[in-house]
């Protein structure tokens, strides 16, 4: 019994050491693909076809069922662009020029990657529906009362985080990410 | 238990943990999140869902796309996938079981508005003149998806999707 109990105990630890190394060796296949814009980050792994067995896990784990960038740019942020994680009670404009794709959005999720409810039923705003001004910029308010068109629900709990895609990309796009104006993220008041 | 029977016996089983996660662990995330069909289709048939919203239990869905998909499986012969194709942002992108990225065509590639393609292995035989997308394991998904920029724009964009067949080649 004492053998049993003592060779199980290695096997665990031996299966820790697999596992671990696994998510070691996918960390380090996924590091140098991340890129940071201010407050949005980007991985260049999704959509990318995999040349080995540890890529496929990174590119499955990081982006999966993604589309190249060829096709669609993907950014994500959690935070305002001083680096703060959104908080329920504050409000944050996010603002930019009209970016550089045939269609772009951005949408909010809650940390369980789910849609945000709110009374309008605007999920994203983006070219289909942002309103630009004479210069050809938007401006719009992240908070948890969202209401109108203009506006993006922030989850009640902590864990939100904001989404921008822009699908068919200006051909030149994926090539210069860090010259960009992205949208600034700018933490407006808290309580 | 000597020192070297357990080391043995360490290296063995992070060795088989290792190279269990580095198959399982794609197919575990495509069997989970994209490998089954929407409700109400089967293997080889194309199914679709209304605009994403709130709860549907989806995993971070853009709420612009209707998503179409067909999970495939050629084991028994290719299938085919005749499609309309609309005016706006429209997609169709071929994954293997395993998540690797097979394919993708877009609306720009197909002026004639019109996707009639055929999905088969290496191995096998085709129709004469189709439109061939290779894939390296016999099942996976051809994932669509559909863009709504206007809401009034989801009925008819949803009847022109139902047009849509995958079907095994008879």
């Amino acid at each position: 019994m004492r053998l049993a109990l003592e060779a199980l105990g290695f096997i665990l630890l031996g299966v820790a050491l697999g596992l671990g190394s696994l998510a070691a060796a996918t960390w380090a296949i996924t590091a140098p693909y991340e890129e940071r814009f201010g407050p949005w980050r980007s991985t260049g792994i999704v959509g990318r076809v995999p040349e080995n067995p540890w890529e496929r896990v990174a590119t499955a784990t990081r982006g999966l069922v993604g589309l190249p960038r060829s096709e669609t740019v993907y950014l994500e942020a959690s935070t305002d662009e001083d680096g703060r994680p959104f908080e329920a009670s504050c409000a944050y404009r996010i603002s930019g020029p009209a970016l550089p794709a045939r269609w772009w959005s951005l949408t909010p999720y809650d940390a369980d990657w789910e849609l945000i409810p709110n009374p309008d039923g605007v999920y994203s705003v983006g070219s289909h529906n942002a309103t630009l001004d004479a210069s050809g910029r938007f401006s719009l308010l992240l908070h948890a009362g969202a209401a109108g068109p203009a506006e993006l629900p922030l989850d009640d709990a902590p864990g939100t985080f904001v989404v921008l895609r822009l699908y068919h990309p200006e051909a030149s796009v994926a090539g210069r990410l860090g010259e960009i104006e992205w949208p600034r993220i700018a933490r407006e008041g808290c309580p | 238990m000597s020192g070297r029977a357990r080391l043995a016996l360490v290296l063995a089983a992070a060795l088989a943990s290792h190279v269990a996660g580095l198959v399982l662990v794609p197919r575990a995330l495509f069997t989970s999140v994209v490998g089954k069909p929407f409700g109400g289709t089967g293997t080889n048939q194309l199914g679709h869902r209304e605009l994403p919203k709130p709860g549907m239990g989806a995993w971070g869905p853009s709420p612009d796309l209707l998503y179409s998909k067909c999970v495939y499986d050629v084991s028994g012969g290719p299938v085919r996938i005749v499609t309309p194709v609309p005016d706006g942002y429209w997609s169709m992108s071929v994954y293997a079981a395993n998540t690797d990225l097979v394919a993708v065509v877009n609306d720009r590639e197909l002026p004639e508005h019109r996707l009639d393609v055929v999905l088969a292995t290496s191995g096998q035989s085709t129709p004469e003149g189709a439109r061939v997308i290779r894939v390296p394991q016999p099942r996976g998904v051809a994932l669509f998806r559909t863009l709504v920029s206007d809401p009034a724009q989801e009925t008819p964009l949803d009847a022109l999707r139902r047009e849509g067949r995958c079907e095994r080649v008879s």
